[in-house]
């Protein structure tokens, strides 16, 4: 695949800035608990797409909340260290951790699905567009953990008959998202420009491998001296 | 400048750097061999470098090539698969009369202890992909000793005391190849390699949402359809999670 590009820092923070931007737009308007404006300093991760032609990233901040940029749209949210999300370095012997999940289930069913339609409503999402204006295909939750409810329920609107999938895990408790995905035709946003255009990677190896050669100590070209007359008849 | 120039090729896009030749977005299952060695873990059988173990088709070599295949799948520390290539739910390979040829799902149960389960030395795998027809179908979750049951989410873990494990499989026959196996299909390329960069990228950590979202990635926009794709036992694996 030739389209991989030459990574530069420039790049990657121009990457960094733009899904950065649609990230505090989305915090925003699903009101997550999360400092606004959210500044450079709050991110501890940024992985750009390398793709050419796809300008896309994953975001993750100090406090460990995931973004997923792609196609134009924040497309994933994960909070992080939940019932949903369990940190991935837990081991079967950490899960007593989970007893910090505990909690109470402050809304009924209807809420919970009302909740991630309405979420998609200030996300500027028509439910009826992405099939979610049935009934869930699933929902799961809450769940009950060594006795204790964990007030976190997850809602998927999803099938084969159409390409669009919307699944949502909402926080009971604090009426809040925990988890967001999104993939779906219907919310593809054309990519801003960016004012940084990468370089291919084998185009800058070329670029490389040319100026090493320049940086040996050989002549610049070979100077032939010119024929006399004798030589020809 | 936010962040160096060595951070944003190493430690933030690490992929461009290790993919010297671009052979991994250039076929379809090495990318597969160079992520797990870039973690690193041992990656069998004995395979050329970035590449991954390819069987020879209808040659002499193929029955050498399944033995090795076979040799690798019961060492006792594999624990993850990705196979491409001709099946269907009762085993991996072609022709289920040539014992040579084809692996059958009954035979991977007893290899690895899991059928019956219950036995004391299981030899469970944590991740496996089998990108053939209909592959979801069979009992093979069973057979690689993986809970048979789709889109399990903590609660299970949490009462089972288990590690996290998880088998992809398709519901149909998806069209790997065409011109009778000489080419493969475009699109499924793209998929498979969509995927692949949404795992182990991190940008989709969950495997359930890196098929998902495998449909329109970088390699540009495919016509399969995730949902045919049924992800059993633990849906929320990470890429490199309890390996």
């Amino acid at each position: 695949m030739e389209n991989l590009i030459h990574m530069t820092a420039a790049y990657s923070n121009a990457v960094l800035l733009l899904v950065l931007t649609n990230v505090c737009d989305f915090a925003k308007r699903l009101e997550l608990p999360i400092a606004q404006p959210i500044t450079i300093n709050q991110v501890r991760e940024c992985k750009p797409s390398p793709f050419k032609n796809y300008v896309a990233g994953a975001l993750i901040l100090t406090n460990g909340d995931q973004f997923t940029f792609d196609n134009g749209y924040i497309a994933g949210f994960y909070a992080y260290s939940n019932y949903c999300n369990p940190p991935q370095d837990w081991q079967p012997q950490d899960y007593y951790k989970a007893t910090n999940w505990w909690g109470t289930m402050n809304m009924t069913t209807n809420e919970v699905v009302e909740f991630a339609r309405d979420s998609l409503r200030k996300l500027s999402y028509d439910p009826k567009v992405l099939h979610a204006d049935g009934p869930p295909t699933q929902f799961e939750g809450p769940p009950v953990l060594s006795g204790q409810i964990v007030p976190c329920c997850r809602v998927e609107w999803s099938s084969r008959d159409w390409p669009d999938i919307v699944s949502f895990c909402i926080d009971g408790q604090r009426t809040q998202v925990l988890r967001f995905s999104l993939a779906s035709t219907n919310a593809y946003r054309p990519t801003p420009k960016l004012d940084v255009v990468p370089e291919l990677e084998s185009d800058y190896r070329k670029r490389v491998q040319g100026k090493m050669f320049m940086r040996t100590n050989a002549a610049p070209r070979l100077i032939r001296p010119k024929p006399s007359p004798q030589d020809h008849d | 400048m936010m962040i160096s120039e060595q951070v944003a090729r190493t430690k933030w896009c690490p992929f461009v750097r290790i993919d010297s030749s671009n052979r991994k977005h250039n076929t379809m299952t090495d990318g597969f061999v160079q992520d797990a060695e870039y973690v690193p873990l041992t990656v069998r059988p004995n395979h050329s470098s970035g590449e991954a173990f390819r069987i020879h088709y209808k040659d002499t070599q193929e029955a050498y090539d399944w033995e090795a295949f076979r040799q690798a799948l019961y060492n006792p520390a594999s624990r993850n698969l990705f196979y491409c290539g001709h099946g269907g739910d009762n085993g991996i390979g072609r022709d289920a009369s040539d014992i040579n040829r084809f692996i059958p799902q009954e035979e991977i149960g007893i290899a690895l202890n899991t059928i019956p389960p219950g036995q004391t030395n299981r030899h469970g795998f944590r991740f496996v992909f089998l990108d053939g027809c209909e592959s979801a179908k069979g009992q093979f979750p069973d057979a690689f000793g993986m809970v048979h049951k789709e889109n399990l989410d903590f609660q299970y873990y949490y009462y089972a005391g288990e590690r996290y494990s998880a088998f992809v499989g398709w519901n149909i026959e998806p069209a790997i190849g065409t011109l009778a196996g000489h080419t493969v299909n475009v699109y499924h390329w793209k998929f498979i390699q969509n995927f692949l960069y949404n795992w182990t990228s991190g940008a989709w950590p969950s495997v359930r949402e890196a098929l998902n979202h495998a449909g329109n990635g970088p390699l540009g926009w495919t016509d399969v359809n995730p949902q045919t794709l049924t992800v059993f036992g633990y849906r929320d694996l990470g890429y490199n999670q309890s390996n």
